[in-house]
């Protein structure tokens, strides 16, 4: 039985959240950006964009492309009450759900025609139920897998809407689609997408379809050992499952610095934090990480990623802290503030319930810490995340 | 990149604290020896001279007891810099005489102790590693000497040293490591809170005092120090002089005739009691028969012109020797030379080889330095890095903050903070913007780093390295840590080895003619002055690419001379006079004094500005044009000698004047007012004089200069092709290519596409045309294509792609460079350039098979997209068709303009280049040249047009240009009232005025329903 892969996405979801509230700003150029100094737009409507206003960019320059432009700060409380209302109503469909980021899932209906219909029919509802519970609206693919189903949702052009592709037409369905609608295309050309789809363009492989076409052996030539994987992906195919929680390999946590920050001091204390929300969700799903990735994006938009190994699966502060403070210092050396950072712990692995008969003592200090991170995180969950914080006298 | 305070700050501040002498002691240097006793004299301080050695982990403080302690100082520290196994405590205990060394190093101080006590000390600074110092000494029972290690003058500069520290080490403020910085407390402390410091070892203070009063600091460098050729003593230098010169005269004019052999006599007999017999030679000796260009005043000289140092004949176009030296002449004049730009490496090798020093014998020759200080645009930079500001955002708000710089009218180092903090609010600068500017303006004029000057060498008689430290360059030359201020006042003598690039241009398309059409020229023996094809081309200023005369400015000012030049006058004006006043005319201060030379040279009755000065300045129309005129006015209104006017002319263009100017205008005053001469006139008098400083040229400089563009011009009149090959090819002219592209096409020439058998690395003529060099391809390694077409030279043309790869081995990279130009499509047998590139990431990856994909070829709009890409500019069509709509064909061609005098029309163009000027109050304005499909033309943005339209203008880029057509001289230009930036990509032009007097009587809004928008970023009209 073919699956049946939904990508369902609140486009711009902090704008979306925000129209909801204020009709006022519907059908008018808006974006996101932090009230700091030196600010950049992390969200704009399809209005601001058709004004040749785009993520990523400055605000002045922003304001001066598009005078109109109405800028909103980030919804910081209402996005994440905004994003689980959304699962909320799309759980009601499937137990199998995977979060892309915020207002993007991915869903598993395969097995649920009975119950509910056709997928396609379902996905209409999602948005249906969303648009009316929440106010929201949302755009929906469905395909075969979660590639597809993503380049589905992302061809829709105006939401509420969606996009099917029955099982079998993947390929028609992505012949004329640009090779730059891949949404993990840097994975093969190592970040510098621009110059990569520029030599493909020289080459005239500009869509799907024609990279589709191309022998294997005439793309390896350009693209390398990775032709295999790219002609998978423009032929549709894509095996990864969509992760349930508890089986993810990952897990991630960002933080977005606003304004964004040189000082070594204030960053290690942001990153300290973020690690402290990891942790705390490595406890709390009683799993162990292996190893930590963290990806440094700085004011320009360079981004910098580097993965270090832990000495033994750990899910404390103590044990991961040191790893990544070398990996900071590691990756962080140009010039340029940082806007935002995450951290990833990988090779994720359950937490055995079998203790050992021998068991190596810890010494007495991470033993103090993991006493003192275990404290704090029964006082945050019983009084809230910002009810303790460190401090230095 | 340490110290904070400047040398005026610090005397000053030494001066207020009731200081008697002062040390200056930098780091591994006499950086600022000169100036230092300069400044400190004028504090009514005793300067000492000294430095501080620092060497991996050994330290010392060396000052200069006496002469020999100075020239032991200068070797130390000339070894500390040049001598890859140099070892501090050896260097220091070979050249000790005269050297007092204090230290904290107590390793070193044992040492040197050991091997004698005189003259060493042990320094004692607060702080914790004191009391082990004083111990030390006391131990040794050497004496101890109180120092603080002084870096700022107050306390509160430390977070400036800090940043100094940052910006030196390229890191951020949390980076900089503890041990590069100095305690915090290295400020200029009053002595009696020194004294607190060293209330138990008080002696400490009482030696710094005695080693103050026992130091030299009656410095004196006013002693010329003249080199010396070949080991010949001045008689026999002299005679050898004597016998080149009248070998060389003699060549020169075929002959001997009165005039000219007074005149050799008199300048040997200048030369020969001014010592300056040795100089000669040893120019004449690194000129050899190289194709040169005299600059400066030495080409005032016949003997000059008689051994080929200079080109110009100083008897027939009456240039005065006197200019160049005199009797009464204190301080030594410069030859300067030009050089072709890319020879300029071998003769400075050779100078170096010469004169460097071979096995024990010490090295002679260094080149001069260029202390490279930090401006406010570099400032700007550096701070902004240390904040971690992103280099966009940099480029960004500095380009705003200088132009904001300029509108303000202020100097180039404003008081800082509330210009500052006015500006971050008007342009609405965030954090941490207001404190990068504060910081900016608190470090410009910083000491960055030591540099090169651009030709300046000194040679001197025994060893270069006991007059002034010397460094290694990064390009491995020895270079002194004196600029060319510091080297003249020091008693040095400069000769200058400049690269040229026009003399390169002359020299290549020389060579082209030789094998294009077989004729074969001298550089030396030519003489284009009496060709009248080329003096019509200068009269019409028909003159880009022409050496010195391609400037917009110069051109206009050549048609405005000649176009409406009475005939009668026209008959008799020497076309070659009248370009050496040009070149000199054309300099930024004397634009008002243009337009009433060409009045007077039309023949205009004129008053002179004071019957004293008619004679002075009777040969150009009583106008100051040269800088000799500012010594002759100056002896002919204030009574100055000849010797004092030479002194005023040459203090103009130092940079550290302002003292002396000062002693100079009021003599000037006093001394005019005493013969009678109104105030208000010699008030004008000096205004005339100060807008020579800076930039200005000798007579005899710009004849030299003047007759290199004769050479051009011919060359442009009579081998355009080859010329503008030139041109091109050796680049940095006042153009960017694409304008001289486009001039070439104006004049009948067609550029050819490079190819793989056909191009050479530079443009080359292809008969009447020319063919695109490789050096166009933005990407491609010059060292590969030499292989290349070594490779073609030697085993004929490439037949194939196939046949390319296999014979030169290329880079993916390049082959697609190669490919998208079209280098191969001559050869490509039928197949298109993406198939091409399918072969090259075939062969690239060792695998050829004839089932590769064969996609069509490129639309045109790709390959224009490639050529822009990789060329710069498209090359098969004119960059402004790209832009064609109904409102660009309805404009004015440039070619029209004369027509349309007096009336408001619209233009299309492209900008070509930009001068900034400003208007008598000091509003900047522009004059901007653009070039459409039939010509170039200039335009003036006056003070209002400037300031609302200045942020839309980028050189390449087109625009519709509105505004009324003004005449002077018989010359047009447009007046601008209004700007349009056109783009291709909508095939309209995209708003950017809001004139409600638009001329082509579209109103804003009109426009905006045009599909009007905003530009991108940078580009937008400045906010009301």
């Amino acid at each position: 039985m073919p699956r049946q892969i939904v990508c369902f996405q609140v486009p711009s979801l902090h704008i979306a959240v925000a129209r909801a509230s204020a009709p006022a700003l519907c059908r008018r150029p808006v974006a996101v950006a932090p009230p700091t100094a030196r600010a950049v737009l992390f969200e704009v409507s399809a209005e601001a964009l058709a004004e040749g206003v785009c993520a990523g960019m400055p605000l002045d320059l922003a304001r001066l492309r598009c005078p109109g432009l109405k800028i909103i700060a980030p919804q910081s409380e209402a996005v994440p009450a905004a994003h689980a209302a959304v699962l909320e109503s799309l759980r009601y469909f499937s137990p199998i759900w995977e979060p892309i980021r915020p207002g993007h899932f991915y869903l598993d209906l395969t097995g649920t025609a009975r119950l509910f219909g056709r997928a396609v029919d379902t996905a209409a509802r999602m948005e249906k139920d969303v648009l009316e519970r929440h106010h929201l609206s949302g755009v929906a693919g469905v395909a075969t897998n979660k590639l597809v189903s993503h380049i589905a949702a992302d061809a829709v052009v105006k939401p509420p809407d969606l996009c099917g592709v029955d099982p079998g037409a993947e390929k028609t369905f992505l012949a004329p689609q640009p090779v730059a609608a891949l949404p993990s295309l840097h994975r093969l050309c190592g970040g510098k997408t621009p110059d990569f789809l520029e030599m493909l363009g020289e080459l005239d492989l500009t869509t799907l379809g024609k990279v589709a076409a191309t022998p294997p052996g005439h793309l390896e030539l350009v693209v390398g050992p990775r032709s295999r994987l790219m002609q998978q992906w423009a032929a549709g195919f894509d095996p990864t499952p969509v992760w349930p929680a508890e089986r993810r390999p990952s897990l991630e946590v960002s933080y977005t610095l606003a304004p964004d920050e040189l000082d070594d001091a204030a960053l290690l204390a942001a990153l300290y934090g973020l690690l402290e929300r990891l942790c705390r969700q490595l406890r709390a799903r009683e799993r162990l990480s292996a190893g930590v990735r963290l990806d440094v994006v700085q004011s320009d938009g360079v981004e910098f990623s580097g993965r270090a190994p832990l000495a033994a699966p750990s899910h404390w502060e103590c044990d991961l802290y040191p790893v990544v403070e070398k990996l900071y210092f590691r990756l962080f050396h140009r010039r340029v503030r940082v806007r935002r950072v995450v951290l990833a712990a990988e090779k994720l692995a359950e937490q055995s319930r079998q203790f050992s008969l021998f068991p190596e003592q810890p010494p007495e200090e991470n033993l103090k810490q993991q006493r003192l991170a275990a404290a704090l995180d029964a006082v945050r969950a019983r009084f809230g995340k910002n009810a303790v914080s460190w401090g230095s006298v | 990149m340490r110290g904070v305070a400047s040398l005026e700050d610090l005397c000053r501040a030494a001066a207020a604290q009731g200081a008697k002498q002062l040390a200056l002691t930098d780091t591994n240097g006499l950086y600022g020896a000169v100036r230092f006793v300069e400044t400190a004299r004028q504090h009514g301080l005793e300067p000492i001279l000294g430095a501080e050695l620092v060497h991996g982990a050994h330290r010392a403080v060396c000052l200069a007891k006496d002469a020999e302690g100075y020239a032991n100082l200068c070797r130390i520290l000339s070894e500390r810099h040049c001598e890859k196994n140099f070892a501090a405590i050896d260097a220091i205990a070979r050249h000790r005489r005269g050297v007092i060394v204090i230290s904290d190093d107590l390793a070193a101080v044992k040492t040197w102790s050991e091997a004698s006590r005189e003259d060493i000390y042990v320094e004692l600074t607060p702080g914790p590693r004191m009391h082990e110092a004083v111990k030390f000494a006391r131990a040794l029972k050497l004496p101890p000497v109180a120092t603080n290690k002084v870096h700022f003058v107050k306390a509160e500069d430390y977070a400036l040293h800090r940043l100094l520290r940052a910006i030196d080490l390229n890191a951020t403020l949390s980076r900089v490591p503890e041990s590069e910085c100095c305690a915090p407390d290295a400020w200029l402390m009053p002595l009696a809170r020194l004294e607190r410091y060293y209330a138990h070892v008080s002696e400490a203070l009482a030696n710094a005092s005695a080693i103050a009063a026992g130091c030299r600091s009656d410095w004196d460098f006013k002693e010329t120090i003249f080199p010396a050729f070949r080991a010949l003593s001045d008689a026999e230098a002299f005679a050898l002089l004597k016998e080149k010169t009248y070998a060389g005269a003699r060549r020169r004019y075929g002959g001997l005739p009165d005039d000219v052999l007074e005149r050799i006599e008199s300048e040997l007999a200048i030369i020969r009691d001014k010592s300056f017999s040795h100089y000669f030679l040893i120019v004449d000796e690194i000129v050899g028969a190289r194709m040169t260009c005299g600059r400066g005043s030495a080409a005032a000289s016949i003997v000059s012109y008689a051994l080929g140092i200079t080109d110009v004949d100083p008897v027939r176009h009456r240039l005065q020797f006197e200019r160049f030296l005199t009797r009464t002449r204190n301080d030594p004049p410069d030859i300067d030379v030009d050089f072709p730009w890319d020879e300029r490496d071998d003769v400075l090798a050779w100078v170096f080889d010469t004169y460097g020093g071979k096995g024990a014998a010490p090295a002679k020759i260094a080149m001069v330095g260029n202390q490279n200080t930090l401006a406010l645009r570099g400032a700007l930079r550096e701070v902004a890095k240390v904040y971690g500001i992103a280099p966009g955002e940099i480029d960004q708000n500095a380009s705003v903050i200088l132009k904001r710089l300029n509108f303000l009218r202020m100097a180039e180092s404003p008081e800082g903070e509330s210009w500052a903090e006015s500006l971050c609010e008007l342009k609405e600068f965030a954090a941490p913007w207001p404190e990068i500017l504060d910081r900016a303006f608190r470090v410009v004029g910083h000491f960055r780093n030591l540099g090169l000057h651009c030709g300046g060498i000194v040679v001197v008689p025994d060893e270069i390295r006991k007059y002034v430290p010397v460094e290694i360059s990064a390009k491995k030359i020895p270079v002194l840590q004196w600029e060319k201020d510091q080297v003249e006042d020091g008693g040095l003598v400069k000769i200058d080895l400049l690269g040229n690039r026009s003399l390169a241009v002359v020299r290549d398309a020389l060579k082209a003619i030789r094998e294009n059409a077989g004729i074969e020229i001298d550089y030396h023996t030519w003489n284009p002055v009496d060709d009248e094809k080329t003096r019509d081309f200068i009269r019409r200023g028909d003159t880009i690419g022409c050496f010195y005369i391609e400037s917009p400015a110069t051109r206009l000012l050549l048609k405005k001379l000649w176009t409406t030049m009475p005939a009668h006058l026209k008959e008799k004006a020497d076309v070659f006079e009248y370009l050496v006043a040009v070149s000199s005319l054309v300099r930024p201060a004397s634009i008002t004094f243009v337009n009433e030379f060409v009045r007077r040279s039309h023949g205009v009755p004129y008053d002179p500005l004071h019957p004293l000065l008619e004679q002075a300045l009777a040969e150009t129309h009583g106008i100051m044009v040269y800088q000799e005129d500012v010594a002759n006015v100056a002896v002919a209104l204030a009574d100055f000698t000849p010797s004092e006017g030479e002194h005023l002319r040459k203090i103009l263009n130092k940079k550290h004047k302002q003292l002396q100017l000062k002693d100079y205008r009021e003599r000037f005053f006093r001394r005019a007012m005493e013969k009678e001469v109104a105030p208000a006139i010699v008030e004008r008098i000096w205004k005339m004089i100060m807008s020579f400083a800076g930039y200005s040229f000798c007579k005899p400089h710009s004849a030299s200069y003047a007759r290199l563009s004769f050479k051009c011009a011919y060359l442009k009149a009579h081998h355009p092709a080859e010329f503008m090959a030139a041109v091109i090819s050796n680049e940095g002219g006042f153009y960017p290519t694409f304008a001289y592209v486009s001039e070439a096409r104006r004049m009948g020439i067609e550029f050819l596409p490079p190819d793989v058998n056909a191009s050479a690395w530079a443009y080359t003529p292809a008969g009447k045309n020319i063919r695109v060099g490789f050096m166009q391809i933005k990407g491609l390694e010059r060292a590969w294509i030499d292989k290349v077409l070594a490779e073609r030279n030697a085993a004929g043309p490439f037949r194939s792609l196939n046949d390319f790869h296999a014979r030169t081995r290329p880079g993916l990279a390049a082959l697609r460079l190669l490919i998208k130009a079209g280098c191969f499509d001559s050869i490509a047998g039928g197949l298109t350039r993406p198939a091409l590139l399918w072969r090259a990431h075939a062969l690239a990856a060792g695998k050829e098979g004839d089932d590769l994909p064969a996609p069509r070829d490129f639309s045109e709009q790709q390959k224009l997209k490639h050529e822009i890409e990789l060329f710069g500019f498209p090359l098969r069509r004119r960059a402004l068709e790209l832009y064609r709509s109904p409102r660009v064909d309805a404009c004015v061609p440039a070619r029209d303009l004369a027509r349309h005098a007096g009336r408001s029309i619209a233009m299309a163009g492209i900008l070509v280049s930009e001068k900034m000027t400003q208007t008598k109050k000091g509003d900047l304005m522009e004059f901007v040249t653009f070039e459409d499909l039939t010509g170039i033309y200039e335009t003036t943005f006056f003070p209002g047009a400037y300031r609302k339209y200045y942020q839309l203008l980028e050189g390449g880029r087109p625009f519709l240009l509105h505004g009324r057509v003004e005449e002077e001289f018989g010359t047009f230009t447009l007046n601008i009232a209004g700007v349009e930036r056109l783009d291709m990509r909508r095939g309209a032009a995209i708003l950017e005025v809001d004139s409600p007097e638009r001329p082509d009587g579209f109103t804003a809004a009109q426009t905006r329903s045009l599909g009007g928008r905003l530009p991108a970023a940078g580009q937008n009209p400045p906010r009301a």
